[in-house]
């Protein structure tokens, strides 16, 4: 950790001391109850949880990877937990389904359908979906795994179980023009697309993660011995600062590659 | 035949298909059916009898879905069809029929349902069977969720919005004034073959919200589904602002959005025992006209007459993109194979509109650029994977990747003046050809490995060759240029994890990432102006990156209604650049001035911290906190510099930085058995810098957003609800460096509030009325984006059975 940082440690040290202090004092006073739980699955009426191994009698490609993907962090295998972590955690209780042989949305929920199951344990996604920038998946438009594999090693790549997953190739799939091919390429883009957007959602348009030139400056690493002087690159940059930011002030309004200049200009 | 292959061991099916023939050709000599119980002496209603036996004992690996051995219980027709091996009921002779032995666990290996998988028939149950064989099958319709039943709900809204329409259109994707259709319309049903339908549909004119989805499905032969989907993009169509100018912002006065959809087809074969094989085609599009952040430079050098080019930018798009798709899936000798192609044509036309400079007190620009380009790509990727357990406790897939792509391009600058167009715009640069190409071959291993006591054990490799290259005869204004670039790169991955779950209540998990990758790049671009050379540009760099990722977690969770989660992530980026060769003769710059130009290394180091304690101590109340913290530092190591004649020394330099706290409160609550409340509230802090410290020339990029989003139900009476949703987000980055740059910070207040009723008619059918408030105040563009907004709405939905 940077040394100059150390005082923001303040704040979630006295939240750790909050929640261990709340977590011993409710353990000493409350009891456990299948009622309460810390997840909220989907609400499959009439139904009961089963438990994973139930669904790996059909789902045996999802559910023997499973233990390999990111949700596998919050799964536990004791019966008492059915419902709280594993398939039934976001797809709801699957004994009806089971009962019906099966079948796509037959008694079970499909979060590639509806976000609402991610949400209940994302909630900061939910904010940052609700900022005046996003994509739409609370307006029904997308949904999760469009971009996200749940089952898959990688969370952050397509669907396609342990391999075979490429940086950016989700946002590919839509933002062709950005991630084509170009005679001169950003470099940037080698760094991956979150390295300038926030695909949640953002305050600033275009879901950018800054909105001025310190976003681009953390890269193009300026040389300032003489303060009134920014060397990025050769180019004395001290000037054109102030006109606005290095991509909306007529300068390099190709952000994303060229096909004829070199300097990203257009 | 029955045969429930499940829990076989995958090299043993072979041997099982074959046995199970036999036995199903020498069944009536091997069984002795003196031992099965009597048919039951009575009249046998499938749906009271039958059925329940079917649910609780069949359907679980003889449904529709996947039916194990190609044996469909669901119907009466897939039933009389049999298995993969044959039939295995005879209507009219229970004793016969091969299900009435294996139910009665007459044949040892057969025994269904499979021992252990659920609960062995009675007695009864098997008598039960029995008559309703001998009794001819009878077969109701099931009264279950699957029989045919449509749901149609149409409805109407009207939004009133005073001040920017765009930008309310822009945040909530809908459009002002009316809007209305069908907000559902789904049909689904089970034909007495097995056959399912279902449509699902929805369409909401002015928002141009559009999407229809057909699929039909029968079990053991294949399926069709297509559809068609669009939605529409808004945007405003204002640009920056700067105070300096004492002008009021400039609005295009137009509706500026982009309509983007795709239609589908797919079209699949499932026939028992064959590789699934689905063939689809799909065409997608983007169409319209978009807003840009392409304003314009801003000049307050001096501020008695600030000089200006802020004025919004727009872009045209045009974009069509064909896609032709062959998936086979098949399992091997315990090989789950999957062969995927897809073949892509894109096409597409942009023209971008950008301000160059603009009078002060001026309404449109004094000069603006337009750039336009054509693109045209083929692209083709192959990929093959294979997966298997080769144990129970060790799992292993790979996989190859092949792509192609093959581009053409074109490109157009021109500047023009949007006050006096009847002149002649100026010519920038231009192409005559550039094409384009990019292959990649891809290759991936994984294992996992586990549980061994509780541990799990990941690993995985994948190495990724690329290779592009781009050439293109151009006029760079007027003097012809040839230009050309190469970029070849190899990328390694490692991956590793563990997950440990032997501690009681307690997940513990520890992942790496390592990733290796060289780049070789070269660009030029040469132009014929009779300078010597003048404007040239070449350069060849050579860069290594290195990328390591460590992240360290627990979950405990001592009883259901508590757990928390913290975890730990420190990743570390290094690039080094070897700068072999850059020469820019330009007008602006020195030799050296390409990327990296004398920059020898950058390296980013992050920490990442992130804890959350989840508590539903009662019932009706449950509710988490949760903490972050993302710290990010950008560190360059450079060479001397001579920057005409000025030297500035090597040094290891200080290029930014990136903190950010956000802590989010999610409440659920139930105070009264008849009203739900939730609500989630993050507070994000957040700061950039960069290395310029002088405050005259760039300011830190900080503040706060804050969010809310609250939802209250209250159920009224046994037919009326009532349900609320508010929904609000603030920012504060505003700047206050006017005068000596244009600040760009946002500042906003957002708020939306929807309430209504929603009152049940009968079992089937309900009509919702809201009413919806929303407002946005952006202070920081002189309250241009500002909008007032009411709207009305009303739907009704109705279900058919």
């Amino acid at each position: 950790m940077h040394s100059s940082r150390l005082k923001d440690w303040a704040p979630f040290s006295f939240l750790i001391a909050c929640a261990i202090s709340t977590l011993l004092l409710l353990s000493s006073s409350s009891c456990s109850s299948t009622t309460r739980s810390v997840v909220v699955p989907p609400q499959v009426e009439g139904a009961h949880y089963v438990g994973n191994q139930k669904c790996e009698d059909c789902h045996a490609e999802i559910t023997r990877q499973f233990p390999g993907s990111v949700h596998s962090r919050f799964f536990k295998e004791d019966e008492s937990y059915h419902g709280v972590s594993g398939c039934e955690s976001c797809h709801g209780a699957g004994s009806k389904h089971i009962q019906a042989g099966g079948g796509k949305n037959v008694f079970i929920h499909n979060p590639g359908k509806d976000p609402q199951p991610c949400l209940e344990c994302h909630q900061e996604k939910h904010a940052e979906f609700s900022l005046p920038q996003h994509h739409p998946v609370l307006e029904g438009q997308m949904n999760c795994v469009d971009c996200h594999d749940p089952h898959g090693r990688d969370i952050f790549k397509q669907p396609g179980g342990l391999g075979l997953a490429r940086q950016d190739q989700q946002c590919a799939q839509c933002h062709r023009e950005q991630t084509r091919s170009f005679v001169f390429v950003h470099e940037g883009m080698q760094d991956g697309c979150t390295t300038c957007h926030q695909p949640h959602g953002s305050i600033h348009d275009k879901m950018l993660t800054q909105r001025d030139s310190n976003l681009c400056l953390r890269c193009h690493s300026q040389m300032q011995f003489d303060p009134s002087q920014v060397l990025v690159g050769k180019v004395d940059h001290s000037a054109f600062l102030s006109m606005g930011t290095c991509w909306t002030a007529g300068c390099h309004t190709a952000v994303h590659g060229s096909m004829v200049n070199p300097r990203l200009l257009y | 035949m029955i045969t429930n292959l499940t829990h076989t061991r995958d090299w043993y099916r072979p041997a099982i298909l074959g046995m199970a023939l036999l036995i199903n050709t020498a069944w009536t000599q091997d069984v002795d059916t003196s031992q099965l119980p009597a048919p039951a002496e009575r009249t046998i209603i499938f749906k009271t009898d039958v059925l329940p036996i079917l649910e609780g004992h069949c359907f679980q690996c003889h449904g529709d879905e996947r039916p194990k051995g190609g044996l469909n219980l669901r119907t009466r027709e897939t039933a009389l069809e049999g298995g993969d091996y044959g039939e295995d009921i005879i209507p009219g002779d229970s004793e016969q029929s091969p299900l009435i032995h294996y139910v009665a666990f007459l044949e040892e290996d057969m025994e269904m349902p499979p021992i252990g998988k659920a609960e062995r028939l009675s007695s009864e149950q098997v008598a039960i069977l029995r008559a309703w064989i001998d009794q001819g099958l009878a077969w109701e319709e099931q009264d279950d969720q699957s029989s045919f039943q449509y749901t149609f709900a149409p409805t109407l809204g009207y939004v009133s919005v005073a001040g920017n329409e765009g930008q309310f259109r822009e945040h909530y994707w809908q459009d002002d004034g009316f809007t209305g259709g069908i907000s559902e319309f789904s049909l689904s049903d089970r034909l007495e073959d097995g056959t399912r339908v279902n449509l699902k549909s929805r369409s909401i004119f002015e928002t141009e919200d559009h999407e229809i989805e057909l699929s039909l499905s029968k079990p053991k032969l294949g399926f069709i589904e297509l559809g068609y989907d669009q939605f529409r993009r808004f945007y405003r169509d204002t640009g920056g602002y700067y105070e300096g100018l004492g002008q009021d912002p400039i609005s295009l006065n137009r509706d500026l959005y982009l309509d983007t959809g795709r239609a589908w087809i797919d079209l699949g074969l499932t026939l028992p025992n064959w590789p699934t094989i689905v063939l689809g085609y799909e065409h997608q599009f983007r169409d319209g006209e978009k807003s840009m952040l392409h304003w314009g430079p801003i000049f307050p050098a001096n501020p008695a007459a600030p000089g200006k080019g802020i004025f919004p930018g727009t872009k045209h798009i045009d974009e069509e993109t064909h896609i032709i798709k062959l998936d086979i899936e098949h399992s091997w000798r315990g090989w789950d194979i999957e062969e995927s192609f897809r073949g892509e044509f894109t096409n597409f036309s942009t023209t971008r509109e950008m301000p160059d400079f603009s009078s002060a007190g001026a309404t449109l620009p004094d000069t603006a650029s337009r750039v336009t380009e054509d693109y045209d790509h083929f692209s083709g990727a192959n990929t093959i994977r294979a997966e298997k357990a080769l144990k129970p406790w060790w799992m292993l897939s790979a996989g190859y990747l092949y792509s192609d792509l093959s581009a053409d391009a074109g490109f157009n600058l021109e500047t023009f003046l949007p006050n006096n167009i009847g002149v002649a715009p100026f010519q920038g640069d231009t192409s005559r050809e550039i094409v384009l190409d990019r292959d990649s071959h891809v290759i991936n291993v994984n294992t996992l490995l586990g549980p061994f006591n509780g541990l799990n054990f990941f690993a995985g490799f994948q190495n990724d060759w690329t290779s592009q290259s781009g050439d293109g005869d151009i006029f760079v204004f007027g003097a012809p240029a040839g230009l050309g670039s190469n970029l070849d790169s190899r990328t390694t991955e490692e991956n590793f994890g563990l997950r440990y779950t032997k501690i009681r209540n307690t997940v513990l998990y520890l992942d790496t990432k390592f990733q290796q990758r060289d780049i070789g790049q070269r660009e030029n671009q040469f132009i014929d102006d009779g300078f010597a050379d003048a404007t040239d540009f070449m350069r060849n760099t050579d860069a290594t990156m290195d990328h390591k990722e460590y992240r360290t977690g627990l979950t405990y969770s001592p009883w259901r209604w508590a757990s928390i989660n913290t975890w730990y992530r420190r990743r570390f980026r290094q690039n080094d650049y070897d700068h072999r060769l850059d020469t820019d003769l330009g007008t602006f710059a020195p030799a050296g001035n390409g990327f990296s130009a004398f920059v020898r290394s950058r390296d980013t180091e992050t920490d990442d911290f992130n804890i959350k304690l989840t508590l539903k101590p009662w019932s009706r109340v449950r509710t988490s906190l949760a903490y972050r913290l993302t710290a990010t530092d950008f560190r360059a190591s450079t060479d001397s510099v001579d920057v005409f004649g000025t030297v500035f020394p090597a040094a290891s330099l200080y290029s930014g930085n990136y903190d950010a706290h956000i802590y989010t409160l999610s409440t659920t609550f139930q105070p009264k058995e008849r009203l739900y409340l939730s609500g989630t509230a993050s507070i994000s802090d957040l700061r950039t810098t960069s290395g310029v410290t002088d405050g005259t020339l760039l300011v830190p990029y900080e503040g706060q957003i804050y969010t809310f989003m609250g939802t209250a139900n209250y159920i009224l009476s046994k037919t009326l609800d009532w349900n609320t949703t508010y929904s609000f987000s603030k920012a504060d980055f505003g700047q206050s460096d006017t005068g000596l740059n244009l600040p760009i910070g946002v500042d906003y207040d957002r708020h939306g509030i929807v309430t209504g009723l929603t009152k049940k008619l009968s079992d089937t059918s309900q009509v919702r009325l809201q009413y919806g408030f929303f407002t946005y105040d952006e202070p920081s563009v002189a309250g241009i984006n500002d909008y007032t907004a009411h709207g009305l709405f009303a739907t009704f939905r109705r279900r058919f059975q």
